[in-house]
C-alpha cells in the first residue's frame, strides 16, 4: 500500500463525503429520520419518492443513513476524544515518574484490560442504562487504556533522550517538561491509534445496539439500523444491507486511511505499533 | 374360478386387515420426542414461583392443579378435584380425586390442597398465586376428610373455582416439599401431571418424560424437549431445518418466510393480552379531566397502526377486559375524530395545546418503540406536544407496578381468572399496586357488588355496568389485543395455544 | 473489574426492588434484602464477596436461585471450546494468508487477501452470523444452526468468531515476515543454498513468531468477547449467553461473578503469553513492550 495510490484518494474522499453529509444533514436529507407513515412501509429502494426505500415503519432509509452518520461519528469521535486525553495522560504520567507511580498506573490499567472490551461494556451499559450518553460514557470507559499503555511504552523511551536531559539539567519542572518535551514526541502514534479506534467504536456501538443496549429508539444509528432490521434480512434485505454497507466502507476507509497515516508519520511505527493496538 | 365361498373369504379377510391396518399404521406414526423451541429459559422450577405463562405452561405439564380449562372453550373442568359447591356464600366444598398419586409415589389428598394453597398464598414466599388471590378475602382451608376440603372466605367470593384452576395453583406434595414451605424449589419437580422431569440442562433445555405412574390418560408423546434458541432467526432456521418441531413468539416479519415453507405452518391465536396506554389520572394534573382522555382515545387512528404495523393481526380492542372472557363485555369504540379530540381539549382549557410524556418499554412488546412513535405521531396531529421516553424491561416493569409514569404508559395485561372482574377490580382504590385511575362513586359500587356477587345473570349485568364505565372514563387509550405467532411443522397434530395464551402441550405430537 | 461493577450495581438503585415483581408485599421485599445481605453497609459487603470469592463462593444467582460458581463452571467449557475452534481456525487461515502476502508482496494476490482483511475487520459479526446461518444452515442444509453437540454443531459459530480476529491477525503476520524476510539471517541462509520453504519455516517464522503469538494472547480477550455476541446467535451454552441473559434479568452476581472469573482466565493466558515470550527468546528482559 504505497502512499498516494487510488486507494487512499478512494478512501479520503470517501470520508470527506461521510463528514460533509453528517455535518450537513439537515440540508441533504430528503426526510426527517424519525419521519413515519407505516402505509408505506417496507417499500424496496427505486426511483420514487424513497431513493433506498422506507425501512419497518415506513421511515426514509437514505435519509437515517445520512442522520445516522452523523450520531455514529459523532459517538465514535467523542469516545475517542474522551478516552484519549485520559490515557495519555495517565501514560505519560507514569512512564515519566518514579517507579511507584508508573507500577500503580500500570496496575490499575492492567486490571481493567483483563476484561474484554465488550463484556466491560455490557456490565457498564447494563447498569447504567441505555442511551446515547451511557454509550460515549462506556466507550470512552473501556478504551483509555490503550493510549495509557501506549504513551507510557513511548515515554519511557523519549525519557532517555537528549533534549529532555537537557531541560532537567536546566531545572525544568515536571510538568513542564511533560507538556514541553514529552508529550509533542509521544503524540504520533497516538493520533494513529485514536483514528483506528474511532472505527472500532463505531463497530461496537452497533455490537451494543445489536444487545439491546444501545441509543434510545428515537435517536439513530447505523447499528440500531442494522438491529432494526434484524428480522426483515430475507424480506426487505435493504433495511440492514444498507446501514452494513456504510458501517463496512466507512470502517475500511478509516483503517486504510490510518495505514497511510502511520507510514507517513513515521515508517519505524509500524513494529512499534504492531501488537496489540490496532 | 372362483368360489362364492372364496370371494367371500377373500373379502372378510381383506375387512379385517382394512380395519386393523390403519391401527397398526396410526400406532406407529408417531415420533416419539416433541421439540419445542422457546426464546428464553423458564426461570424457575419450582411450582409455585413463576411468572411467565410460558413457563407455567412447562410447569403444569408436569403438575396439576384442582380445576382446569378447556384448551378451545375455557369451561372450567375438573383435574384433581372430581366436584365442587358452593355451600353458603363464605364457603366452597371440593371433592378430591382418589388414587392418584405423586411422582415421589406420595398420595394426593385434602394435605396436600392445604399444603399448597398455604405455600402459594400465606406463606413468605413471593408467587403468582398472591395476585390471583386477594388477601381482602382471606382464605382458609380445612380437610373435612381425605378426600374433601373445604375453603372458607372472610368475604363471598364466587370466584374460587376460577382462582383454584389458574395455573399458578398446582398442587404440590405436603411430605415432599416440607422443607420448601418457605423457600423456593431448585434443580428437581414433584407432582402428579402425566409428565415428569428428565433432565434440566443449564438455561439450554428442559426435557420431560411421560410419567409412567400418571392417573390418567397416557400422554401421545414419550418426550417433550424445551429448548431455548434466543435470536429469534436462528429459531426460524431450526424450524425449517426440521430440527424443531415447534417455534414459540414468532415475529411478525418472520412470518413469511414460514408461511413460505411447505412444510410448515404459521399457527395464530389471539393473545389474551389486551394492550392499552394507561393514563394517569391519579398523578398528572392534565389527565384528571376526563375530556383529555377521551380526546387521547380519540385522536389516534388504531385501525390504521393495526392494518398498516401489524398486518392486520389482531382486534381492536374498546375496553379493559380482553374477548371472549367471561363477563366481558364491549361498550363500542372512540371512532378515529381528530376534529372532535380537539374540540374537546378546547373545551378543558387546552386549546393552546398539552404536553404529554408517553413511556414505552424496550424490547418487551412487538414493534413497541415504533408504536409509540406512531401514536405520538397522531397525538401531534392534534396539538398534543408528545415527548417519548424508553426504558428497558427491568425497571420499566418496576415503575409501573408502582405506577411512577407521568403522563401515559403502555401495559399489556393478561387475565388470571379469565372474569372481568380481574381487570376490573384494579381500578379499586385499595387495590394494592397499577394505582392510576380510583373508581368512585356508581362505578366503585358497581365494581364492588360485581365482586361479591354470585348470581350469573347479575354478574353479567354488573361487569357491563363497570366495562362501560371505565370506558366512559377513558381510563386507557385502549388499543388492541395481537395475535400471537407460532410456527408450527405440518407434522405435528393436537398442539394449540388456550385463549389465555397457555401452551397446551399434552395433546401434541409429530407425525412420523 | 468487580469493583467497577460492585460499585455501578449500588448506585445504580435498590437491587432488590429490581428483583421483586412490582406487586409483591413489602414484608416480602424485606425478607428478601435481609437474605441477600443487602441490608449491610457497602464496604462491608464488597470485603465479604470477595473473601467468599476466595473460597470459590461467588454468591447465588437472584433468577436461577443457584450458586453462581456453579452456573459458571457448567458454562465455562463450552465458551472456551469454542473459542479455542475460533483461534485454531483463524490461526490456520490468517498465518498461511500473511506468508503468502508477505511472500508475493505486491502482487495481486497480496493485495486481495490484505482486502479480504481488512474487509474481515470491519464487518459486524452478528451480521456475519445471521448470513451463515441464512446460507449453510437453511439454504444449503449442511449444517445445524443451534447449540452444541457434535463436530458439525461447531462450525459456524466458530467460523463466525473467527473473522473478529483473522484479519489483524493476517496483517500483523504478513508485516512481521516482511521485516523478517529483510534480515541478515535470512539472506544468509539463502546463500547459503537452503531451500526457500526451509528458509521460511525455520528462520523467518520463528523470528517472526514472538509478535504473533503476543498478539493472539490479547486477541483471546476479544475472542471471549466476541463469544458472547455469537453465543446468543448460535444458542451456544456457554457464559457469553450466560451473562446478557443476566444483564437482561438484573442478575448482579452472575455478571460479577462472569467478569471476575472472565478477568482471571485472561491474566492467566497473559502469564502463559509470557512466559512462551521468554522461551522463544531468552534476550528479552521484562521491559515494557
Amino acid at each position: 500500500m504505497r502512499r498516494s495510490g487510488p486507494t487512499f484518494w478512494l478512501a479520503a474522499v470517501f470520508l470527506g463525503a461521510i463528514l460533509a453529509v453528517a455535518i450537513l444533514a439537515g440540508w441533504v436529507a430528503p426526510y426527517t429520520a424519525s419521519e413515519q407513515d407505516i402505509a408505506r412501509r417496507l417499500q424496496p429502494p427505486g426511483l420514487g419518492p424513497h431513493l433506498l426505500g422506507t425501512d419497518e415503519v415506513g421511515r426514509d432509509v437514505l435519509s437515517r443513513l445520512i442522520y445516522g452518520a452523523r450520531i455514529s461519528l459523532l459517538v465514535g469521535v467523542v469516545a475517542v476524544a474522551l478516552s484519549c486525553p485520559l490515557g495519555v495522560l495517565v501514560g505519560v504520567v507514569a512512564g515519566y515518574s518514579g517507579r511507584r507511580t508508573d507500577d500503580v498506573l500500570m496496575r490499575v490499567t492492567e486490571i481493567q484490560l483483563a476484561i474484554p472490551t465488550i463484556l466491560l461494556a455490557i456490565a457498564v451499559v447494563a447498569v447504567l442504562g441505555p442511551g446515547i450518553r451511557n454509550v460515549i460514557l462506556t466507550l470512552s470507559v473501556t478504551g483509555w487504556t490503550l493510549y495509557a499503555r501506549l504513551t507510557r511504552g513511548e515515554t519511557l523511551g523519549v525519557k532517555q533522550r537528549d533534549f529532555v536531559q537537557a531541560a532537567r539539567a536546566t531545572g525544568a519542572g515536571d510538568l513542564r517538561i511533560m507538556a514541553r518535551h514529552v508529550l509533542p514526541n509521544v503524540l504520533s502514534p497516538v493520533i494513529v491509534v485514536a483514528v483506528f479506534a474511532v472505527a472500532n467504536m463505531i463497530i461496537l456501538e452497533a455490537t451494543l445496539s445489536f444487545l439491546g443496549l444501545g441509543v434510545e429508539p428515537d435517536i439513530v444509528t447505523w447499528g440500531r439500523m442494522l438491529n432494526g432490521g434484524r428480522l426483515y434480512l430475507s424480506t426487505a434485505w435493504w433495511i440492514t444491507a444498507l446501514p452494513g454497507l456504510a458501517i463496512f466502507l466507512t470502517v475500511l476507509a478509516v483503517n486504510l486511511l490510518g495505514d497511510y497515516l502511520r507510514d507517513w508519520l513515521d515508517p519505524r511505527l509500524r513494529n512499534t505499533l504492531r501488537g496489540d493496538q490496532i | 374360478m372362483q368360489t362364492r365361498r372364496d370371494l367371500l373369504k377373500h373379502a372378510g379377510a381383506a375387512a379385517v386387515l382394512a380395519a386393523v391396518a390403519p391401527r397398526a399404521a396410526q400406532a406407529q406414526a408417531r415420533k416419539p420426542t416433541l421439540t419445542i423451541a422457546l426464546p428464553s429459559p423458564p426461570e424457575t422450577i419450582d411450582p409455585h414461583q413463576f411468572r411467565s405463562v410460558l413457563t407455567g405452561s412447562i410447569i403444569n405439564l408436569m403438575g396439576e392443579g384442582l380445576l382446569t380449562r378447556d384448551p378451545v372453550t375455557m369451561d372450567l373442568k375438573p383435574l384433581l378435584a372430581e366436584s365442587w359447591r358452593n355451600v353458603n356464600p363464605n364457603t366452597w366444598e371440593i371433592k378430591l380425586r382418589r388414587g392418584v398419586k405423586f411422582s415421589n409415589g406420595e398420595d394426593f389428598t385434602a394435605e396436600s390442597v392445604k399444603f399448597t394453597i398455604e405455600r402459594a398464598i400465606t406463606s413468605k414466599l413471593n408467587t403468582l398465586a398472591k395476585l390471583t388471590w386477594p388477601p381482602s378475602f382471606g382464605q382458609e382451608v380445612t380437610a373435612l376428610d381425605p378426600y374433601t376440603v373445604r375453603i372458607t372466605t372472610k368475604l363471598p367470593d364466587p370466584m374460587v373455582p376460577a382462582r383454584l384452576a389458574a395455573e399458578s395453583m398446582n398442587m404440590a406434595p405436603a411430605k415432599g416439599l416440607a422443607e420448601y414451605k418457605d423457600k423456593f424449589v431448585t434443580g428437581r419437580f414433584i407432582g402428579t401431571g402425566p409428565y415428569r422431569l428428565l433432565e434440566m440442562v443449564g438455561t439450554d433445555r428442559v426435557v420431560l418424560e411421560a410419567n409412567p405412574g400418571y392417573w390418567g390418560p397416557k400422554p401421545p408423546s414419550q418426550r417433550i424437549v424445551w429448548q431455548v434458541i434466543p435470536d429469534p432467526a436462528t429459531r426460524v432456521a431450526a424450524l425449517q431445518r426440521g430440527d424443531i418441531d415447534v417455534m414459540l413468539n414468532l415475529p411478525l416479519p418472520l412470518a413469511p418466510t414460514v408461511e413460505g415453507d411447505a412444510n410448515l405452518r404459521v399457527y395464530a391465536e389471539l393473545s389474551s393480552l389486551t394492550h392499552g396506554l394507561l393514563l394517569n389520572a391519579r398523578e398528572s394534573p392534565q389527565l384528571k379531566d376526563k375530556r383529555v382522555r377521551q380526546a387521547l382515545n380519540l385522536a389516534v387512528d388504531r385501525q390504521a397502526i393495526l392494518k398498516n404495523l401489524f398486518n392486520g393481526r389482531g382486534q381492536l380492542l374498546n375496553t379493559v377486559t380482553g374477548r371472549d372472557v367471561n363477563n366481558t363485555f364491549d361498550p363500542g369504540p372512540y371512532p378515529y375524530d381528530p376534529a372532535r379530540a380537539k374540540q374537546l381539549l378546547a373545551e378543558a382549557g387546552h386549546a393552546g395545546g398539552l404536553e404529554i410524556q408517553l413511556w414505552q418499554s424496550i424490547g418487551r412488546w412487538t414493534l413497541a418503540e415504533e408504536m409509540a412513535q406512531v401514536i405520538a405521531g397522531y397525538w401531534e396531529k392534534v396539538g398534543i406536544k408528545t415527548k417519548l421516553q424508553f426504558l428497558e424491561w427491568a425497571e420499566y416493569n418496576k415503575r409501573s407496578g408502582t405506577s411512577q409514569f407521568k403522563d401515559a404508559f403502555y401495559y399489556a395485561f393478561i387475565n388470571g381468572t379469565w372474569d372481568a372482574s380481574y381487570t376490573v377490580q384494579r381500578f379499586k382504590p385499595d387495590f394494592a399496586s397499577f394505582r392510576y385511575f380510583d373508581a368512585s362513586g356508581d362505578l366503585l359500587k358497581a365494581i364492588r357488588d360485581y365482586e361479591q356477587t354470585f348470581d350469573a345473570k347479575r354478574r353479567k349485568e354488573l361487569a357491563a355496568t363497570a366495562l362501560k364505565g371505565l370506558h366512559d372514563e377513558a381510563v386507557w387509550v385502549f388499543l388492541w389485543q395481537l395475535e400471537q405467532l407460532t410456527g408450527v411443522s405440518k407434522k405435528v397434530k393436537g398442539f394449540k395455544i388456550r385463549p389465555d395464551d397457555f401452551i397446551w402441550a399434552r395433546d401434541a405430537y409429530v407425525e412420523a | 473489574m468487580s469493583v467497577v461493577v460492585f460499585a455501578l450495581v449500588h448506585f445504580s438503585g435498590d437491587p432488590v426492588l429490581l428483583m421483586v415483581s412490582p406487586d409483591a408485599p413489602p414484608d416480602v421485599v424485606a425478607t428478601m434484602r435481609q437474605a441477600l445481605g443487602f441490608d449491610r453497609p457497602l464496604y462491608e459487603q464488597f470485603a465479604r464477596y470477595l473473601g467468599n470469592a476466595a473460597h470459590g463462593d461467588l454468591g447465588m444467582s437472584l433468577r436461577m436461585n443457584r450458586p453462581v460458581i456453579s452456573l459458571i463452571l457448567e458454562r465455562l467449557p463450552a465458551t472456551l471450546q469454542l473459542t479455542l475452534a475460533a483461534l485454531v481456525i483463524a490461526v490456520l487461515v490468517a498465518i498461511p494468508a500473511g506468508i503468502v502476502s508477505a511472500v508475493k508482496r505486491g502482487t495481486v494476490v497480496d493485495r486481495l487477501a490484505m482486502a479480504g482483511a481488512v474487509a474481515g475487520q470491519a464487518v459486524p459479526i452478528f451480521w456475519l452470523a445471521l448470513l451463515l446461518i441464512a446460507l449453510f444452515g437453511v439454504r444449503l442444509r449442511w449444517l445445524p444452526v443451534y447449540g452444541s453437540g457434535s463436530l458439525a454443531h461447531y462450525v459456524l459459530p466458530a467460523v463466525s468468531l473467527s473473522t473478529i480476529i483473522m484479519g489483524r491477525l493476517a496483517r500483523l503476520v504478513r508485516s512481521c515476515m516482511l521485516e523478517v524476510l529483510g534480515q541478515d539471517y535470512v539472506r544468509t541462509a539463502r546463500a547459503k543454498g537452503l531451500g526457500e520453504s526451509r528458509v521460511l519455516a525455520v528462520h523467518a517464522l520463528r523470528n517472526a513468531s514472538i509478535p504473533i503469538v503476543t498478539l493472539l494472547g490479547l486477541q483471546f480477550a476479544q475472542l471471549l468477547g466476541g463469544a458472547v455476541v455469537t453465543e446468543t446467535i448460535f444458542a451456544w451454552p456457554g457464559i457469553g449467553r450466560l451473562v446478557v441473559e443476566a444483564i437482561f434479568n438484573r442478575d448482579f452476581p452472575v455478571v460479577q461473578g462472569v467478569v471476575l472469573v472472565v478477568s482471571l482466565i485472561f491474566v492467566a493466558v497473559n502469564v502463559l503469553v509470557d512466559l512462551f515470550y521468554a522461551v522463544l527468546d531468552p534476550r528479552i528482559r521484562t521491559e515494557p513492550a
